[in-house]
């Protein structure tokens, strides 16, 4: 065929592509022919590939939101995601369930001395490691001593353990360690039973040097880690082996009835609900709020409720700087926020208002602390009248000396901390109050606050142990660019937060904390949002569901499908 | 030709030099750490602060650092990811396949989708179909990517059962986020492809073509058609530049992995090396896109020649 323009042959791509397009304009018949196909095998495709239905399922398959992956490594980790994904992996020296109440694990029996310096445990002799290593005191005692080395840049597990005032392990004999304090540490059973302080393989850390945590982890837990594809899925496999579960807390110790535990790593909450829907996976966690009733009335799921351990969503002021610095400003802002509002609007009804630093499961929650602010947005004016900030009739901004009330507000940009962030801000503009909304992202907030550039930025934690969200919340020893962004710094508190951790009879402990409490409530330092809740949903057939860690570690050793 | 590729590879490297000097300054200038984002919300100390970034390399000059980093990508290592230490390469060649497959699919959707419907727009000007199809290319166009695939997920997963809604490695997992991401690049694709062929079925040739007794079929095909498709050719580059980054929110929403959502990921933490690595990576691809676009030029249209 000659071109009329260029007179020249055309080449073969040439014809594949005109070919193309004529084919295109064949007759009406063959193009519907053609879509006739095209759809049939999309339709046969489709069904080729869809799994066919086993007998009997032996393995799940987790949609999870925790996407993020620093590393698997328990003891680097800083992310509690992590923690709930190798928690099947590793064993702990001992289980707590519920918060406060603890169990044998790798070790049968524990002493604690009296101020709380001493751990000795007691170990199983009859576990090995994955590897085939066998697990003893030292293997305990490379884990922790593994933890405070530098090298290893540890931040989460190294703050379990209790930080610089770990000291050491001592290999009392084959099956039997001591872990040593240089001061209390009343905390340090419930770090105990956290993954992040999971027992090692010392071969497997030897082994593989930096890639442990990347191509490979090995513990003594019911399941064997299988392979680690970045943001896409980790495959965690059973251990056939086990034979050293946690009877107390798990109601067995033999292996795992699941085959197999695929965490598929979903970041973006609708997909990971229609991942459920659609059957992709059994179970996923952190169910949106807007989504649960309608997931409730249908047969073909399950929802899941628990009330979440540590610290709830809430309002830090920076006590170093303008305006809230202002003992008056702060305790006016814990008037104007209607809570019960917050929570229906923001948080989809789900949840309490919060009280306490301590959500209420915690051990040494302080109900009492509901007392200290309803929500009265006259007494909010009443006070800052009284504090000389007037109110501009013109601008509806109170100013004092001229300078306007403007409380600025940080937060990384998230769909739940915009929610927040807009509603207190209608709160506070009731009272005359402006609050500046710098939603940015996370890289760049954390420059700021950090810096104690800001006036308030949000908070939320999981710990289980109150010395854990006391100290990062209102020690002084955070409060430099730590995470104590409330900046606040005062003697009698700290004392007060480092008597409480040296005590170890619970009742005299909560008692500190309640003091802890009632001062947090006097000086105003935090708004305290909710108690929330945890949401999961699964498949009905899905059981024997354990949710470890206050509501906050889904474990799934004897899980199983039934039906 | 060979004498044409020598030149536009040589004029490709200072190009990609400037672009990892930029992108190196950029994320150097705005406000973040990644030592931070790596302490995030722990429990930390401002000498652990000062550890990690030292780790990092983070406390030498700027220009050390970029030399440093330079040196090794040129020895073949462009180091390892500052949050979760994996090496870059194989970060990279992790998530590669699966969006140039994602992208390709893409690609070859958004052409067909686009050509037809903007072939058939010109040929029945201003009828119905016409108007129907461009209708069709505007909502395509105008629907938000992250939009149109939710839908996507909610009727052919959720509701209709046909596709899985996330993840790769098969080909029920590339349609619904290829059709998602194909379809802003198939309505500017039918909008370009209707005005081209407008202007070219009013041409000269194209009236001699048909007085000399051609099949209408063979007119259009042979002469309209091809002629209509030399300046889609050129905006087929940038096409692949808009799915690249449309492909960052398909492999979000769509949970697959890929290069797009691991780059915006890498941005926001302030993985310098991760993001560094993906950059230099990306503008060798476009750097090889524009030049097989020249050589196509060559093929679609003889007048052009490059020696």
């Amino acid at each position: 065929m000659i071109d009329p323009i260029s007179g020249s042959d055309s080449t073969s791509l040439q014809k594949i592509f005109v070919g193309y397009i004529a084919e295109f304009r064949e007759d009406i018949r063959v193009k519907q022919k053609t879509i006739l196909i095209a759809v049939l095998v999309t339709l046969a495709l489709g069904l080729a590939l869809t799994p066919a239905a086993a007998q009997e399922q032996t393995e799940l398959r987790i949609g999870f939101s925790f996407a993020d992956v620093d590393s698997l490594d328990p003891g680097v980790t800083t992310l509690s995601g992590v923690g709930i994904m190798v928690g099947h992996v590793f064993d702990t020296l001992i289980y707590q369930q519920p918060l406060g109440t603890y169990h044998p694990g790798l070790a049968t029996e524990w002493t604690v001395n009296e101020d709380a310096t001493e751990y000795t445990f007691t170990l199983r002799d009859d576990v090995t490691f994955h590897d085939g290593t066998p697990f003893n005191a030292e293997a305990v005692k490379f884990t922790f001593d593994r933890i405070v080395d530098p090298e290893l840049n540890s931040q989460m597990a190294f703050s379990f353990l209790g930080g610089t005032t770990y000291q050491e392990t001592v290999v009392v004999d084959e099956f039997t360690a001591t872990v040593r304090f240089n001061s209390p540490n009343a905390a340090f059973l419930d770090s105990a039973s956290q993954p992040q302080l999971g027992i090692v393989s010392p071969t497997a850390v030897e082994a593989l040097g930096q890639d442990f945590g990347i191509a490979d982890i090995v513990g003594t837990g019911p399941f064997i880690f299988e392979s680690y594809t970045p943001d896409s899925q980790v495959v965690l496999v059973r251990n056939p082996d086990y034979n050293w579960g946690s009877e107390a807390v798990f109601g067995r110790s033999g292996p795992a009835d699941l085959e197999r535990i695929t965490f598929l790593l979903i970041e973006e909450p609708a997909t990971r609900l229609a991942a459920l829907e659609s059957g992709e996976a059994d179970f996923i966690d952190d169910v949106p709020g807007l989504d649960v009733a309608r997931l409730q009335d249908d047969p073909d799921f399950e929802i899941q409720i628990f009330q979440q351990a540590g610290h709830g969503n809430s309002l830090m002021f920076n006590a170093e700087r303008e305006p809230t610095s202002e003992v008056a400003v702060r305790r006016a802002v814990n008037f104007a926020i209607d809570k019960e509002a917050m929570i229906d609007i923001v948080f989809n009804g789900f949840g309490t208002p919060g009280c306490s630093a301590l959500t209420d499961v915690m051990f040494g929650y302080d109900p009492a602390t509901c007392d200290f602010y309803s929500y009265d947005p006259e007494e909010a004016g009443r006070i800052l009248d009284e504090a000389g900030w007037v109110l501009n009739e013109e601008t509806g901004i109170r100013e004092r000396d001229g300078e306007p009330l403007v409380i600025q507000h940080y937060a990384p940009n998230r769909p739940l901390n915009a929610a927040m962030a807009e509603f207190v801000q209608e709160d506070l503009a009731n009272i005359g109050v402006e609050f500046e909304l710098n939603l940015i992202d996370f890289a760049a907030y954390l420059d700021i606050v950090r810096a104690g550039e800001h006036n308030t930025q949000n908070w939320w934690d999981t710990q289980t142990d109150p010395d854990g969200v006391m100290r990062t919340l209102f020690h002084s020893s955070n409060a430099d660019g730590g995470t104590n962004r409330n900046r606040y710094r005062d003697d009698e508190m700290d004392a007060l937060i480092d008597q409480a951790l040296g005590i170890g009879d619970p009742e005299e402990r909560a008692a500190v904390y309640a003091e802890i409490q009632q001062k947090i409530g006097d000086e105003a330092i935090m708004v305290f949002f909710n108690n929330p809740v945890v949401l999961y949903a699964s498949v009905p057939e899905l059981q024997g569901l354990t949710v470890l860690s206050g509501g906050f570690q889904p474990n799934f050793y004897v899980a199983s499908f039934s039906g | 030709m060979t004498r044409f590729l020598t030149r536009r590879l040589l004029q490709a490297i200072p190009t990609v030099v400037l672009v990892t000097m930029l992108v190196f300054l950029m994320l150097h200038l705005t406000p973040g750490d990644p030592a931070q984002v790596l302490l995030g919300d722990q429990r930390s100390t401002p000498e652990m602060l000062e550890r990690v970034r030292a780790d990092m390399g983070l406390d030498r000059p700027l220009v050390e650092q970029y030399l440093t980093y330079m040196g090794s990508v040129l020895g073949g290592d462009l180091g390892r990811s500052l949050i979760t230490n994996i090496p870059v390469g194989e970060s990279i060649l992790l998530r590669l396949p699966h969006t140039i497959e994602l992208t390709i699919a893409a690609m070859l959707l958004a052409m067909v989708l686009g050509i037809g419907l903007g072939v058939l727009a010109a040929l029945r000007h201003n009828t119905v179909v016409d108007t129907a199809a461009m209708t069709l290319a505007l909502i395509g166009i105008s629907m938000p990517v992250y939009w149109s695939s939710l839908l996507l997920i909610m009727l052919f997963s959720v509701g209709l059962g046909w596709f899985p809604p996330i993840g790769q490695g098969s080909l029920d997992r590339l349609v619904l986020p290829a059709f998602a991401l194909a379809l802003v690049s198939a309505g500017a694709l039918a909008r370009l492809v209707r005005s081209s062929m407008l202007e070219v079925l009013n041409q000269d040739y194209i009236v001699t073509a048909r007085s000399k007794g051609l099949a209408q079929r063979r007119v259009i095909a042979w002469h309209a058609v091809r002629n209509a498709l030399i300046p889609v050719i050129t905006i087929l580059g940038l096409t692949f530049g808009n799915l690249l980054g449309g492909a960052v929110l398909t492999e979000t929403i769509f949970a697959r992995l890929g290069i797009g959502a691991m780059y915006v990921e890498a941005v926001l933490q302030k993985d310098f090396t991760l993001v560094q690595g993906t950059t230099l990576f990306i503008a060798l691809a476009y750097v090889v896109i524009n030049i097989t676009i020249d050589l196509i030029y060559l093929v679609i249209d003889p007048r052009i020649r490059y020696d």
